[in-house]
């Protein structure tokens, strides 16, 4: 047994940590929320994404809550807490990266002198900017359906430029995509982890 | 060439060591999970790395529910070590 082999064992049960589809949830009923947002509430769109942002810290406990009887507990050694850290504080630098281009860029075409062309690609602009921290966790988790998101996120920005429509489409689609997924995933989750008494 | 620790070489006590090396700490439910053991297999088999010094077990109430937690000791991770060592260079000297 190599040193390796025992991080692949380390990295293949907390990659598996995440199967029980709770995030997934939550990213989609964020996604669908932004996606609503451009669709039916343009005003407030710009700034939709504070809400789930809001709500991030609300996650782990109701993740432990949802899953901890079945999958029991589990504290990952310090390098890995140290990783989980940074990643979290890095997509949380995305995030606020990306509200702060969006709304520039909300800004510029309402109030700037349109010496710069943005309205033929700004409808994906939103939904790439999305995908960025997506690709970045599918990087650093190598999850492939994360790469899938990231995948149909794009791919439906791009239409969306092609057929000249609103923003909040690639978002909508995209944050289904994850919503079914952790629905099944959660399903799964729960037929496969009967309830223990931790004892 | 040192020898085998025989109380890790059972394959299910050489996974379970493993499945706690990886972590700080873990509860019942996940080990078992991860290993795919039965409780009862569990229960017995940590109950002889525990006699050996190499696990420490921590019997608690979480919301009310009991959870034992465990984790490998010092004496326990090095022994897990050794154990590697050994079988590496068994497996170097067969080739």
């Amino acid at each position: 047994m190599r040193g390796t082999d025992l991080e692949q064992l380390e990295t293949t049960a907390y990659r598996e940590s995440y199967s029980d589809g709770v995030v997934d949830l939550f990213a989609g009923l964020s996604l669908i929320w932004i996606g609503a947002c451009w669709l039916w509430f343009e005003a407030i769109a710009p700034f939709a994404a504070i809400l789930p942002a809001v709500l991030i810290p609300t996650l782990v406990p109701i993740r432990r809550r949802l899953t901890e009887s079945r999958a029991g507990y589990v504290r990952w050694t310090e390098p890995r807490r140290t990783w989980e850290r940074r990643q979290l504080t890095g997509l949380a630098a995305l995030g606020v990266g990306t509200l702060v281009v969006v709304g520039g860029l909300i800004a510029y075409r309402r109030l700037g002198d349109g010496a710069i062309d943005v309205s033929g690609f700004a409808a994906a602009i939103p939904a790439v900017l999305v995908a960025i921290p997506i690709v970045v966790v599918a990087v650093v988790t190598g999850l492939r359906r994360v790469w899938a998101y990231a995948f149909v996120i794009v791919a439906t920005a791009l239409a969306t430029v092609a057929a000249n429509q609103n923003p909040g489409w690639p978002l909508l689609v995209g944050g289904l995509a994850m919503l079914v997924t952790g629905v099944v995933l959660f399903a799964e989750f729960r037929r496969s982890t009967p309830a223990g008494d931790g004892a | 060439m040192s020898e085998l620790d025989r109380l890790i070489h059972e394959p299910a006590r050489l996974m379970l060591m493993a499945s706690l090396y990886i972590v700080d700490e873990a509860d019942f439910v996940n080990v078992a999970g991860r290993t795919g053991f039965s409780a009862g297999n569990v229960s017995s088999h940590m109950a002889k790395l525990e006699a050996a010094g190499y696990v420490s077990v921590r019997k608690e109430f979480v919301d009310k529910r009991p959870r034992t937690t465990y984790s490998l000791t010092d004496a326990g991770r090095r022994a897990f070590e050794e154990y590697r060592a050994t079988v590496a260079g068994l497996l170097k000297a067969t080739e």
